[in-house]
C-alpha cells in the first residue's frame, strides 16, 4: 500500500519522532509506514487521518 | 488525549526497541557456551563467564509479554513472527523428548542448550524481521 505520510509530515516540518509523539507509535513504526513496510491497522490509520485532518483514502492508496 | 505518565512515549518505545537488538549478540553467547560445555571443552564454573549474556537473552523472551500493552502494533507485530520461530523451534524440541526412538539419530539436548536454542532463534527471527521493515 502507498501513503503520502512523509509528504504531510514534510510539510508540516515534523521529524519522524514528533509524527510518533503525535501518533503514540515509536519512530520505527512511523519509518516503517512512510518506507510502506508496514502497513497501518485500522485505528492507527483513523488516528493518522485524524491528525492530518484528511480522509484515509487522501493519505493511503491501493496498489491494486 | 488526557496524559498518563504509566503510559511510554516515544523515547522510551525507541529505547526498548535499540535494547532488543543485543538480543541476539547475547544469545548466541550464551548458545555458543553451552555448546562449548556439552562438548566438554570448558568446565561448569566457566558458566559465569556467560551468566549476564545468559540473563538478558532470557529476558528477551519474557519482554514481548510484559511489553504486549505498552509497544505499538508495528513492534508487536515482529515479536509475534519472532514468537511464532521460537514456538516452532521448541515444538520441534518437543517432539526430540517425546518420542525416545529420535534419540537414536540425534544426540542428547541439554534442556539449558534447548531454551539457549529457542533464544538464537527468537532473536534471530526478530532481527530479519526488522531488517526486512528497515
Amino acid at each position: 500500500m502507498n501513503n503520502r505520510l512523509k509528504v504531510l509530515r514534510a510539510e508540516r516540518d515534523w521529524s519522524q519522532a514528533e509524527l510518533a509523539i503525535h501518533l503514540d507509535v515509536s519512530r520505527q513504526a512511523v519509518n516503517a509506514i512512510e518506507t510502506g513496510k508496514h502497513d497501518p491497522s485500522l485505528p492507527l490509520a483513523f488516528r493518522i487521518a485524524r491528525l492530518f485532518d484528511m480522509p484515509i483514502e487522501e493519505i493511503f492508496h491501493d496498489e491494486a | 488525549m488526557s496524559y498518563d505518565p504509566k503510559v511510554p512515549g516515544e523515547f522510551e518505545r525507541s529505547r526498548a526497541y535499540n535494547l532488543q537488538w543485543l538480543g541476539l549478540p547475547a544469545a548466541l553467547l550464551w548458545l555458543g557456551f553451552e555448546i562449548l560445555l556439552a562438548s566438554g571443552l570448558v568446565g561448569d564454573a566457566a558458566r559465569d563467564f556467560v551468566y549476564l549474556p545468559a540473563i538478558f537473552a532470557a529476558g528477551s523472551l519474557v519482554w514481548p509479554l510484559g511489553s504486549l500493552s505498552d509497544s505499538d502494533e508495528f513492534i508487536q507485530r515482529q515479536h509475534l513472527v519472532a514468537a511464532s520461530w521460537g514456538m516452532a523451534i521448541s515444538g520441534l524440541i518437543a517432539f526430540v523428548y517425546v518420542f525416545p526412538s529420535l534419540h537414536r539419530f540425534l544426540p542428547e539436548i541439554d534442556a539449558t542448550l534447548s531454551f539457549a536454542v529457542v533464544a538464537v532463534t527468537f532473536n534471530a527471527a526478530l532481527v530479519t524481521s526488522r531488517l526486512r521493515a528497515g
